[in-house]
């Protein structure tokens, strides 16, 4: 009997136009947070597809700088608006950046800011498929 | 009910406009910090504010005191995304009249709101109470 690998963990890369699993983003999630409102998710993926690019950016720098309250602030905020669109793997590292910032664990934080940065990319795509009219999307109209 | 909503996060802050205008709220004014949210509510005269605890340039719990001295008549709930119940404890000492998490279930959220409304449409007793998630 064949045990199978889970094919789509946080922190395995996927095939780019692979559907996303829940881990990456919960659609379904996301759906019954908005009480089945199609409109209210694509703008709320609009709103963090516009935001999170430069959220990523700044972070890094952040932690490049050691800014300790910094970099808890905008893990904080990067797991919110995560949490807001049901990335639950976003917001599971950006939970720990936030909890390590205080610490100054600046090494350990080097190695969450790869991860989220290469989550942040696998989120981003399975978000854009939603703006896209076709199969792959539920959300639009 | 005359609503606004005060949070640093975009995303989030579109998440609860969106679910309060589903409610029936008529949301007045949205503020992405404590500044703007004391600015928002001199102005606007809410009768609920939807206040985020952590926020850059000033947070939720250092503007809550000027939110209430601009308009003692709104409600004030505290947003939060973590169980920080010393913050929640020091908020609703200093008159906020609940906290919502924002990682709740969406139906316990529209459920407090319903609920805050409801008390909301009766006379305050001294002292004030408490809705809690």
């Amino acid at each position: 009997m064949k045990s199978e690998a889970p094919k789509d963990s946080p922190s395995a890369p996927g095939p780019p136009d692979a559907e996303a699993s829940p881990a990456v983003f919960d659609r379904r999630a996301l759906l019954e947070r908005t009480l089945q409102d199609g409109d209210l998710a694509l703008a709320m993926i609009e709103g963090l597809l516009g935001e999170l690019p430069h959220q990523i950016d700044t972070l890094r720098l952040e932690v490049q700088s050691r800014r300790a309250q910094s970099v808890a602030q905008l893990a904080h905020k990067i797991r919110g608006a995560c949490l807001a669109v049901c990335a639950p793997a976003m917001v599971t590292i950006a939970t720990e950046i936030e909890a390590l910032a205080p610490l100054a664990q600046w090494p350990a934080m080097t190695g969450l800011l790869s991860r989220l940065e290469h989550e942040s990319t696998r989120l981003m795509a399975a978000l854009a498929r939603e703006l896209k009219p076709g199969p792959d999307s539920a959300l639009m109209p | 009910m005359k609503t606004v909503i005060v949070d640093d996060d975009l995303t989030s802050r579109r998440w609860l406009v969106g679910v309060v205008r589903k409610l029936g709220f008529h949301v007045v004014a949205e503020a992405a910090n404590g500044h703007e949210g004391v600015l928002v509510v001199t102005r606007t005269q809410p009768d609920l504010v939807l206040l985020d605890v952590s926020m850059p340039v000033r947070t939720g719990p250092e503007c809550l005191p000027e939110i209430i001295a601009a308009h003692p008549a709104a409600s004030v709930v505290m947003l939060t995304s973590i169980a920080d119940e010393g913050t929640v404890v020091e908020c609703l000492d200093k008159g906020a009249v609940g906290y919502l998490r924002k990682d709740s279930p969406v139906e316990t959220i529209t459920q407090f709101l319903v609920q805050l409304r409801a008390q909301s449409s009766t006379p305050r007793s001294p002292g004030g109470s408490h809705v809690q998630p």
